[in-house]
């Protein structure tokens, strides 16, 4: 196992190489240009820009660009953001945890959701409860997040005044420890709402199909026919291996957890990675796309990492030696 | 199955009656008219005590004199740092707000000596002195200063060898004794004194770093002379500002003021419910028909200074003839198109690029280009562009037809190419429309190398106090500068020049009056429209009075809460 996991470890290092060359390519190559922020200003000369151009480095050739870049990650400095003005690890750094907080949150409330619903659907196929979460599952899937949050605004925060409409604190308030997080939960419960709806769908989804495709083995029959009860049968062995290709999805899920969610971001004024990587990108500001990128693709390797290694916990079949 | 669908029914009405719920009308509580303050209204701002809350759009945290690039910085920095010269509200400079206490200006208009104001405090209690407005003016000619302001002083003798690294220091800046700076500029114009006073000291000891990245690294920690001082700023969520007790023009009344980030989409919601005071909401119709229910608050509606435009690319020679630049005007319904997107209270269409506010708006003589599709035509026939059976027109063989770049970040510059391209059909025009992101289309425009790849595009300019627009139209601007239709035209290049090196306020007025009227009749845009800069301040709130010329931090510490 330990062989296997430095193994593992190490590959990444060629592939993480080759993805920042990647991306570093594509984002040269799509039009547009960091210094475009300052097209709009009446008052910019061409002399201007000349002189903006040559400050961040960025009438240099692309290949020396990317050689600075470089040079300077490998050291732990992913350079200042363009827009921003600041270094780009500290960016990421303030966002991380509260990107972090709402994604696993509301994660965990989609499974304790879904897996519950799905298992039900699963046994009960085509029964009043697996018709009832089907549709739940399509409203959570196809309900736009834009308009099933303003709904809740609408609702809970104008009508009835019960949640405040957005932000994650309230404003200029110093509360004493508990009330603080306190006053994060409280404002955390309309974003949380809605993703953990909408994201239970899919998950719902899955673990029905996976569970149904299990109870119909030959070693559920076999449970059954050693006269277990049909409680052990299916939440022990069946839920079991019905759960693998769910953790397989919750591996994947790692890099999502940190790269946040846009549009809840934008309505709920939720601070996260999501609306800064999305104004990086309609800024072309290199330094934080990069940044962004690379701090997501690093976690998309661990997640398929730890998915593998997971594998080996909840399956028996796979050892790693 | 009977059992089936009755479930799916239940399922149905259960999502219905949500929306039913959701769009139904709202109980409104009848006033007897009038805004009259006597009538107790029910104010739900009222718990929030003596700070001020302005709700807005996300900030990109250079609250940094030199730096700011977003109105929501300049928010932050307006309030923590103060101007060498103030302006009125019809934009004359003056020393009442500013931190000069008397300023000269040499005969020749080329040398200026500041004098200022002795005994001011920067928020951590050291005193202003000249060394720190010299300072201010250095960082911002440094060969690696990455903000926008160079051009304020790039007249000022030997700032450009300081930008090219050939000098230590500007030889035209000059610290006399503690509390006076002469600069001396390279040429006399009218802008020189907005230009380099309007700019606002940052204390030397605080901010002058080895390197810009450095400085940059306090952007969100300013010290300024301002009537507020930064307390906290959360990020993406708000910035806490507390009173500068020690300020120079009196303790401020308010204890601070909270500058927080709402949504566009609930700005509204927000400041019905009471958790902002102030909000500078999005200019649109339906928004002027929501907040006539608010009765707590107050409307102040500014004309934006600025105005949107759809640009001809004059290398193109479709573009080079007046009267198709005049026809394209005539043939689209702007005045329409603008009554049905920002309706009566939010914006009227623009004629020339000069605010009808500004001193050197034209009283009367602009064209107003009413929709009127047989002048147009008329104007086409005349320039030779004969209509064709086919329902398009040509000259020498030659279709009208070209391309038209828009960009999807905002709703009118969508709507408005489209509406373009169905009027302009009627006429026999044929327009392409391509619509592309901000970024893309303002880099296309920008490159001298893709003059030939577009034919119009759309935009929008926000204008500074003065009306000089040399940088928009000049022939020495074009791409990469901003004349980004490669724009000419004789007498307004002259007339230009004139207005900028002219000293004598009545004259320049004459000058630019008559380059309104030029610039209506050339048409090197099609101009669109100037929109409103709309406030909705809550009853609570005295003295928060921005105008079209000053902002509202301008005198903040007199803005007032009264319960």
């Amino acid at each position: 196992m330990g062989k296997y996991i430095i193994r593992r470890l190490l590959q990444q290092i060629p592939i993480l190489v080759g993805v920042s060359i990647l991306l570093f390519a594509i984002f040269q190559m799509a039009p547009g240009n960091p210094l475009a922020q300052f097209f709009n200003d009446p008052n910019m000369t061409a002399e201007q820009l000349q002189q903006l151009e040559a400050a961040y480095g960025l009438d240099r050739p692309a290949y020396l660009q990317y050689f600075d870049w470089v040079t300077k990650m490998v050291r732990g400095n992913f350079g200042y953001s363009i827009s921003l003005r600041q270094p780009v690890s500290s960016l990421i750094a303030e966002r991380m945890w509260t990107t972090f907080y709402i994604a696993f949150v509301s994660m965990l409330l989609s499974l304790l959701i879904a897996i519950p619903l799905g298992v039900i659907s699963a046994t009960k196929q085509y029964s009043i409860f697996d018709y009832g979460g089907t549709i739940f599952a399509l409203m959570g899937v196809s309900i736009p997040v834009f308009f099933f949050a303003l709904l809740l605004i609408k609702i809970l925060g104008v009508d009835a005044r019960l949640l405040p409409i957005s932000g994650m604190r309230t404003a200029g308030a110093r509360m004493a420890f508990p009330y603080n997080y306190l006053d994060i939960f409280k404002h955390s419960i309309m974003p949380l709402i809605v993703l953990g709806l909408t994201g239970a769908g899919s998950f719902m989804r899955y673990t029905r199909s996976s569970m149904l495709e299990i109870i119909r083995q030959d070693f559920i029959r076999t449970a059954r026919a050693k006269g277990l009860k049909e409680k052990v049968v299916i939440y022990k062995h069946a839920l079991r291996n019905a759960l693998i290709p769910v953790i397989t999805l919750l591996g994947f899920s790692l890099p999502v957890l940190f790269s946040g969610a846009l549009l809840i971001e934008i309505v709920f004024i939720w601070p996260g990675m999501g609306r800064m990587q999305f104004q990086s990108v309609m800024n072309r500001d290199y330094p934080l796309m990069m940044g962004i990128n690379m701090f997501l693709a690093i976690l998309t390797l661990s997640g398929n990492l730890l998915a593998d290694i997971s594998y080996a916990f909840v399956d028996p079949r796979i050892r790693f030696d | 199955m009977m059992k089936k669908s009755i479930i799916l029914l239940l399922v149905f009405s259960l999502v219905a009656s949500m929306f039913l719920v959701a769009c139904g009308p709202k109980e409104t509580t009848t006033t007897d008219g009038g805004d009259s303050t006597d009538v107790a209204i029910n104010n739900p701002a009222t718990g929030r005590g003596n700070v001020l809350t302005i709700g807005g759009s996300n900030w990109n945290g250079s609250f940094n004199p030199v730096t700011w690039s977003t109105a929501y910085d300049h928010y932050i920095v307006g309030l923590t740092f103060d101007p060498l010269l103030s302006w009125e509200a019809d934009t004359t400079l003056t020393t009442k707000g500013g931190l000069l206490e008397s300023y000269e200006m040499s005969d020749d208009g080329l040398v200026f000596t500041f004098k200022l104001r002795e005994g001011i405090k920067f928020h951590d209690d050291t005193e202003l002195t000249a060394e720190d407005v010299a300072f201010t003016y250095d960082v911002i000619m440094r060969p690696d200063y990455k903000g926008r302001l160079f051009n304020n002083v790039r007249d000022i003798v030997g700032a450009v060898d300081r930008k090219d690294g050939k000098a230590e220091v500007a030889s035209g800046i000059e610290v006399l004794d503690k509390y006076t700076i002469q600069i001396t500029m390279t040429t006399p114009k009218a802008t020189n004194l907005r230009n380099i006073a309007t700019l606002q000291p940052m204390p030397k000891h605080y901010y002058d770093k080895a390197t810009f990245d450095e400085m940059a690294e306090l952007d969100r920690d300013p010290i300024g002379t301002g009537a507020f001082k930064m307390k906290d700023h959360v990020i993406e969520q708000y910035i806490e500002l507390e009173a500068n007790k020690e300020y120079w023009q009196g303790v401020p009344k308010l204890d601070g003021i909270i500058y927080k980030h709402v949504a566009r989409a609930n700005e509204l919601s927000e400041f019905e419910i009471g958790s902002i005071d102030a909000v500078n909401f999005e200019t649109a119709k339906e928004n002027y028909e929501i907040i006539q229910d608010y009765e707590h608050g107050n409307l102040i509606n500014n004309w934006n200074n600025g105005y949107a435009y759809a640009g001809f690319n004059f290398t193109n020679p479709i573009f080079q003839d007046q009267r198709v630049r005049q026809a394209l005007v005539y043939g689209v319904d702007r005045h329409g198109f603008v009554e049905s997107f920002f309706g009566p209270d939010g914006a009227f269409v623009a004629q020339t690029p000069i605010s009808p506010v500004s001193w050197a708006f034209p009283e009367s003589g602009l064209n107003e280009y009413k929709y009127n599709p047989e002048k147009a035509a008329e104007l086409l026939d005349e320039a030779g562009w004969k209509l064709e059976s086919d329902g398009w027109r040509y000259k020498d063989g030659q279709k009208l037809a070209f391309t038209w770049k828009t960009y999807q970040e905002a709703a009118w510059a969508v709507q408005f190419p489209a509406l373009a391209k169905e009027n302009w059909k009627q006429l026999g025009i044929d327009v392409d429309i391509e619509l592309m992101d901000f970024n893309s289309l303002a880099t296309l425009l920008t490159g001298e190398e893709n003059k030939g790849a577009w034919d119009m595009f759309n935009m929008a300019w926000g204008l500074t106090t003065d009306p000089d627009m040399q940088s928009t139209f000049g022939k020495s601007n074009t791409p990469p500068g901003n004349n980004r239709g490669y724009y000419y035209n004789e007498k307004i290049e002259e007339l230009m020049e004139k207005g900028v090196l002219e000293l004598d306020q009545a004259k320049r007025k004459e000058i630019y009056n008559e380059l309104a009227l030029e610039f209506n009749k050339d048409l090197p845009y099609i101009f669109v429209y100037m929109r409103t800069n709309p406030w909705l301040v809550n009853k609570r709130v005295k003295n928060f009075n921005p105008t079209e010329f000053r902002y509202f931090f301008q005198d903040a510490h007199l803005i007032e809460i009264v319960q």
